[in-house]
């Protein structure tokens, strides 16, 4: 690996509550977050994408590709329940297999972003477990969005202290997420090279409709 | 008579087809729109009016003792697509120390990213170098504690800034990288010292190129755990310094990791980069896109000209402000 990455994962609910207009909207924000990032040349050489979704279990949809090579996924659908554990497990393993850690002979990854968005609450007993290995880990900086009034703010808590919220999950509230997504990918691209300390990342203000959980 | 089937088409968030396409920017040089130095700081910065604000800075300066001196910075291309001031800075004096020898200073700095003010807070930061040195160098008889001690003073200097100025210390943030060579010929002596990242290096008359102490960093790039000014900076200047026998030193480099990120590891690549700048760039370095092909900088009647050149290289992902301070001898450059 020559280039230092910047690795931004989504970690996106997929349960049967995200049916219809809402998986739609995600996969339109998606698109459009790959337009933001490919105006941006910083982004282009550094930012590198990938889509894990979770229902009945998880799956990492598109692996770690940078901006350039990403295809955003038409494919995805909604079904099942809300196995937030298996998403979290993925979530690790894709970092243990894909991450790039500086050693004596290569500069590491930028710290990754991570974005988790759910719309409910979890329907696995194991999430506890991986979200306490997630934080002991802290291997990224995550962002976790709680959409539409069903999702539990308390769980997306124990996985981040930067929780936000949505009420609205309208097209247009998904697109001012995603937006938001593509402006702190930017903004943290931007910055690569020149962090704050401890590899600590300002993120831009949360659009309208969109609340951060304190 | 059949009955007509009556279609229904309901949008969805964004149909595909009434999107734009998906187009790749490119990189832009664009001015800063922000006056270089803050309104709340112009009263408390007298020499505001004497930095160097063009984007890319190389300059040299005759030392003594047969010592040469070259300093080049520019901004990167991350800071020129955004409209922002070059964050880095550099700065270097030849001094005469009182036993008649001389005193060699070589100061960078690399103001944090997320600092408003890093721009202000690099540049004051090598300035207090350059003004404790100049107070206390000529009668110091150990060089350490001058580079420790021009470290503490620029903690103290940024925290009286950012006092005046109405800011926070954290808003001047800047990393900081000292050396100090002094003694006559033939007992000469060299110390460094770093709080942040960057890099330190020499090379001796036998051909090698070490890396002197160790830049701040982590498990993933970028994870600076200290600057100056913040409370452990000083203890950690001190804790980072590093003294060896300079008798034997032709060339100390300090580099922002603007130059040190596409060069890492500087353990294996520090003696090509050494190379570059001692014989020409032939062909762009290992992993770079794009490097001009010229002769040798160090040693050049041009120095900083061609450093000017070197700055330039092109690697994908380090876009970073570049900056490098040498000092070099003159039997290196004569050689």
């Amino acid at each position: 690996m020559s280039t230092r990455r910047l690795p931004v994962y989504i970690l996106a609910d997929v349960s049967g509550s995200m049916q219809g207009t809402p998986i739609e909207s995600v996969k339109a924000g998606i698109r459009q977050l790959h337009r933001d990032l490919m105006s941006d040349p910083q982004a282009i050489e550094s930012a590198y994408l990938s889509i894990i979704t979770f229902a009945d279990s998880a799956q990492q949809i598109v692996p770690l590709t940078e901006v350039a090579q990403f295809q955003p996924p038409e494919a995805m659908s909604a079904s099942g329940s809300t196995n937030f554990g298996d998403g979290l497990r993925l979530l690790l393993e894709c970092f243990d297999a894909e991450l790039v850690r500086t050693t004596a002979e290569q500069k590491g990854d930028w710290k990754p972003l991570v974005f988790i968005l759910s719309d409910g609450a979890p329907t696995d007993s194991a999430w506890s477990e991986y979200a306490s290995a997630l934080t002991a880990k802290r291997p990224a900086n995550i962002i976790a969005l709680a959409c539409g009034d069903q999702a539990d703010t308390s769980v997306l808590k124990r996985v981040t202290e930067t929780v936000i919220e949505m009420r609205d999950m309208t097209p247009d509230a998904f697109k001012s997420f995603f937006k938001f997504v593509s402006a702190s990918v930017r903004q943290t691209s931007a910055k690569v090279g020149a962090p704050g300390a401890g590899g600590a990342i300002t993120l831009p203000p949360p659009p309208p409709g969109i609340t951060i959980v304190p | 008579m059949a009955e007509t089937e009556t279609r229904v088409i309901i949008p969805t968030a964004a149909a595909p087809a009434a999107e734009p396409p998906v187009v790749a920017a490119t990189w832009q040089e664009r001015e800063p729109p922000d006056p270089w130095c803050p309104a709340e700081l112009t009263a408390h910065l007298p020499w505001a009016d004497e930095v160097v604000r063009a984007h890319a800075h190389t300059w040299s300066a005759r030392g003594r003792a047969g010592w040469t001196l070259v300093a080049g910075t520019r901004r990167g291309r991350s800071h020129a697509h955004q409209a922002q001031w070059r964050e880095d800075a550099a700065g270097f004096a030849s001094l005469p120390a009182a036993d008649g020898s001389a005193l060699h200073l070589l100061v960078a700095a690399d103001g944090a990213g997320s600092a408003r003010w890093s721009r202000i807070g690099s540049e004051a930061a090598c300035r207090a170098v350059v003004d404790f040195a100049a107070l206390h160098g000529p009668n110091a008889a150990d060089g350490g504690a001058l580079v420790t001690g021009a470290a503490a003073f620029a903690v103290d200097e940024l925290r009286r800034l950012a006092a005046v100025g109405g800011a926070l210390p954290r808003d001047l943030r800047t990393t900081l990288l000292v050396a100090a060579l002094w003694g006559h010929p033939g007992h000469e002596q060299l110390a460094c010292t770093q709080v942040g990242d960057g890099a330190i290096l020499v090379r001796t008359s036998d051909g090698n190129v070490t890396q002197l102490g160790v830049g701040d960093s982590g498990e993933f790039s970028g994870e600076v755990t200290c600057f100056v000014p913040d409370p452990e900076a000083t203890a950690r200047a001190a804790s980072a310094l590093v003294r060896r026998d300079a008798r034997e030193v032709t060339h100390c480099l300090l580099l922002t990791d603007g130059i040190e990120d596409p060069f890492y590891p500087l353990a294996r690549r520090g003696a090509g980069l050494l190379a570059q700048l001692m014989d020409g760039v032939r062909e762009p370095a290992e992993h770079f896109q794009r490097q001009a092909v010229h002769g040798p900088v160090l040693g050049d009647p041009a120095m900083h000209e061609r450093l000017a050149e070197w700055l330039t290289f092109e690697r994908r992902g380090e876009n970073d402000d570049r900056t490098l301070v040498a000092a070099v001898r003159a039997a290196a450059v004569e050689r």
